[in-house]
């Protein structure tokens, strides 16, 4: 004899919470009507759910507005403060000209990596000693009276690619505009603040 | 004059004026309050909880459309912040002593102390406050704040299936500490 299929306990709360489509709630219904374990369990979630939602709402024993209030007031007080603060302003400044320079530094270093030992080549003594050579070379060039060859010559070597001295140029530009705003922000600090009124 | 509406409050908190929204508070604390008392099951906590819902929400009215009934925002918020504050601290589950139940109003505490009310009362809050978090927050969410499983999904970020599988598992054992309870 086969068991009787009865609702799911998924199915009994979707059908209290009202989350059924109505085909799967006529069929709940159509069972519910011809089973008593169903029922019962339906009535047993039912009962559950009039417990919660009769939970009686408990009384607030203080006003917390005023604190809430007084928080909200101090925090934009602090906040306007460390705004107007000139010394906090240039350290703030000072802090984001540093991190830039540094990340400038940073972008720039595999660059002047390159460069230094292109111009190291094979030479033991290092990168000095080839920048000396180089200066000789040019120095050769134009005792020989070769002065236009001589200079594209010493623009040349050390070679850098025209990709990478375009992205130095930009980083330079780059530098240039964050140190004016730079100053253009210190300088503002240090004007005089006249007494605003907001009213 | 009629008080100003909730709309014109929430316009002008929103500019920066911290006694409009002074004004909400008051208007709303008490369900606040019992969103969270329901959520920490301690009366203290709840109340500063409560306050730094407040002040959370503060910083976020600008994700608030005024268009809307604040009361159910405001709410939202509270439960979102103390699921928060349950998940990230470790299970504890204070008991719901004496101090901790409400100094009732006369008609209340006729109300529950001379019925059974106060009795059941203190046994699903404290049948709440044994569930799990994420248990807890679908619990006020759809029966507290009556909100539907696609609202719930929503303000908790989770999936639909999610919901109703949170929502079965706590309603489960919810019914079960109550029937220990009796």
């Amino acid at each position: 004899m086969n068991e009787p299929v009865h609702l799911t306990d998924e199915v009994l709360n979707e059908y209290l919470d009202d989350a059924l489509s109505a085909e799967l709630r006529a069929a709940a219904d159509d069972h519910l009507r011809a089973c008593m374990t169903c029922t019962g369990r339906l009535a047993e979630l039912s009962e559950l759910f009039s417990m919660l939602n009769g939970l009686p709402e408990v009384p607030l024993e203080r006003d917390i507005s005023p604190h809430v209030i007084d928080s909200l007031k101090s925090r934009t007080r602090a906040e306007s403060a460390s705004l107007s603060n000139p010394t906090l302003r240039l350290g703030v400044v000072l802090a984001v000209e540093v991190v830039g320079a540094l990340a400038l530094i940073g972008l720039v270093w595999p660059e002047a990596l390159d460069w230094v030992t292109q111009a190291a080549g094979a030479n033991a003594m290092g990168p000095f000693t080839a920048l000396l050579d180089e200066a000789a070379r040019i120095s050769y060039s134009l005792s020989v009276v070769q002065p236009l060859e001589a200079f594209l010559s010493s623009l040349r070597a050390p070679s850098i690619p025209w990709a990478s001295a375009s992205a130095l140029v930009t980083l330079l530009s780059t530098s240039a505009v964050a140190w004016l705003v730079g100053n253009g922000i210190l300088l503002r600090a240090q004007r005089p603040t006249s007494h605003r009124s907001d009213r | 004059m009629d008080p100003p509406s909730d709309y014109d409050l929430a316009v002008h908190a929103r500019r920066g004026d911290a006694e409009a929204f002074g004004e909400l508070v008051r208007r709303y604390q008490t369900s606040v309050f019992n969103v969270c008392y329901r959520m920490m099951g301690n009366r203290q906590e709840a109340e500063d909880m409560s306050q730094e819902a407040f002040i959370r929400a503060y910083s976020r009215l600008a994700t608030y459309d005024a268009e809307r009934p604040f009361g159910p925002w405001i709410r939202r918020v509270a439960a979102n912040f103390c699921l928060n504050r349950l998940a990230s601290k470790a299970p504890i589950n204070l008991p719901l002593m004496e101090e901790h139940e409400p100094v009732h109003t006369p008609h209340e505490r006729n109300l529950e102390q001379t019925t059974e009310t106060a009795d059941r009362a203190r046994a699903i809050r404290q049948a709440m406050a044994n569930l799990p978090p994420h248990y807890l927050a679908v619990i006020e969410l759809r029966h507290f704040q009556e909100l539907s499983y696609n609202e719930i999904s929503h303000a908790m970020g989770i999936s639909l299936p999610q919901v109703k599988s949170y929502l079965f598992r706590a309603r489960k054992l919810l019914g079960e500490a109550l029937r220990e309870h009796e």
